[in-house]
């Protein structure tokens, strides 16, 4: 099974440890860009935060999504890229989870502009991430 | 005074590390080669890859104190249940670890007053702590002696002086610079890929990987000393590339020194992120200094772990 790379350590089982922290500095630098783009503030910051957020949701998310995704993993009598996409809602759901929260402590804004920020950065770098992941499904 | 108080600290680090270094070695012991690579993985995810949360949370919350003491109490009692359930006391050792860090790291970072030698002392008896503990779990020993030591630590940690109502009083010395923190982040990320490398050379020979740990702890502690007098940036430099040029030589007496230099600038990069934080982040830095950013590297550690091997 796959596992997108903002949930670290899991892709490491099946793509290797060099290819995931490749594509873990990109979803990093990506979502950096995107907060700054969506000006969270400056590029520096945005960087740093995003550094901060997505090793910390990498490495709590997996354990937590693995705890979720398992009995979801197993689910019976449907196509595999259905199972890994529904398997695949805890660990979007605790990247959000845990990235907001790193995001309120670390700048204090307004709690509704870091999630509603949180959420967007996700929802753009996880719509880029999936087709990647349906096409690496469908190269076998 | 402050130098007794950091080396009681520093004490308190080296037997956290050490109940950490029993518990893995005897995890890897007494599971199988899958099941005690998982729980390496978890414990590294959960204690490395979360301090950086966990430093954000005692900054903001304003409790350094009760990190480090609490999460010397989590690690005493993974340490307990470690024969009867192993994975909870993966779960306990990792959470004790990444509590105590931060939290213990924001106290010395208090003390040390901008200075990379304090961080020295505190951060050095954690690697010694880890090798030993690793020692004695592999040579097979119990766990009564890493228990009695985490009690005499235990309460070494809550009998320290009052602290100041908060630690981050001090004004700041230089504007936070995000982008200077991202790249000694880097830094570190690479000089602890480094690290691995070298100690992933000797493995399994517990000998070598005691005398690695033993000048690793000494690097630390004489590093700290030797930035404050030379420059920061310029002992950085110098010892790193002399970790290089000593890590590529065949001789393992070379390598040993290599190591004492690699890991010489460890307070030192700490001190430096220290300062590009603002100075109401002491844990945070700590988190992202002895956390985060060697979590990621240990990725490179990881086995190809055949997950559908593993007892969930």
């Amino acid at each position: 099974m796959l596992i997108l790379a903002d949930v670290l350590p899991g892709p490491v089982l099946v793509m290797g440890a060099t290819i995931l922290i490749g594509a873990e500095l990109l979803v990093t630098l990506g979502e950096a860009l995107l907060l700054w783009w969506m000006k969270w503030s400056s590029f520096p910051r945005a960087l740093l935060d995003s550094v901060v957020m997505n090793i910390t949701s990498g490495f709590l998310g997996t354990f937590l999504g693995v705890m979720m995704a398992i009995p979801l993993i197993s689910l019976g009598g449907l196509p595999e890229i259905l199972r890994v996409l529904i398997a695949f809602l805890p660990y979007w759901f605790m990247t959000v989870a845990i990235e907001g929260v790193v995001l309120l402590l670390l700048r204090q804004k307004p709690p509704r502009q870091t999630w509603i920020t949180v959420l967007k950065v996700n929802l753009i770098s996880y719509s880029l991430l999936i087709p990647s992941l349906l096409w690496l499904l469908s190269q076998g | 005074m402050k130098s007794l108080l950091l080396w009681r600290l520093g004490l308190a680090h080296g037997v956290a590390d050490g109940a950490t270094g029993w518990l893995m070695g005897d995890l890897l012991l007494t599971q199988d080669p899958v099941q005690g690579a998982i729980a390496l993985l978890l414990y590294n995810g959960i204690a490395f890859g979360g301090q950086a949360l966990t430093g954000l949370v005692v900054d903001r919350t304003n409790t350094a104190r009760l990190a480090a003491w609490g999460g010397l109490g989590l690690l005493a009692l993974g340490l307990g249940v470690a024969h009867g359930s192993p994975w909870m006391a993966v779960l306990l050792a990792g959470l004790g670890s990444a509590w105590f860090h931060p939290g213990a790291g924001a106290i010395a970072t208090h003390w040390a007053k901008g200075q990379a030698a304090p961080l020295g002392i505190f951060t050095a008896p954690g690697v010694l702590g880890l090798g030993l503990g690793l020692g004695w779990a592999l040579t097979d020993h119990g766990n009564i002696l890493p228990g009695l030591a985490l009690g005499i630590g235990w309460i070494g940690l809550g009998i320290l002086p009052p602290l100041a109502a908060s630690l981050n009083r001090e004004p700041p010395t230089c504007a936070p610079r995000s982008g200077m923190t991202v790249l000694l982040l880097g830094a570190i990320f690479l000089r602890s890929g480094l690290w691995l490398a070298l100690q992933g050379r000797y493995y399994p020979h517990l000998g070598m990987l005691l005398a690695l740990t033993g000048a690793a702890a000494g690097g630390k502690w004489l590093g700290g000393y030797l930035g404050d007098c030379w420059g920061w940036r310029n002992w950085a430099i110098a010892a790193t590339l002399g970790a290089i040029a000593l890590g590529v030589s065949p001789h393992w007496q070379l390598h040993i020194l290599g190591a004492m230099l690699l890991q010489s600038t460890v307070p030192i990069t700490w001190a430096a992120i220290n300062k590009t934080l603002p100075p109401d982040q002491t844990a945070t830095a700590t988190g992202l200094a002895l956390g985060l950013a060697i979590a990621l590297s240990g990725i490179w550690l990881l086995p190809a772990i055949n997950l559908a091997t593993v007892n969930w």
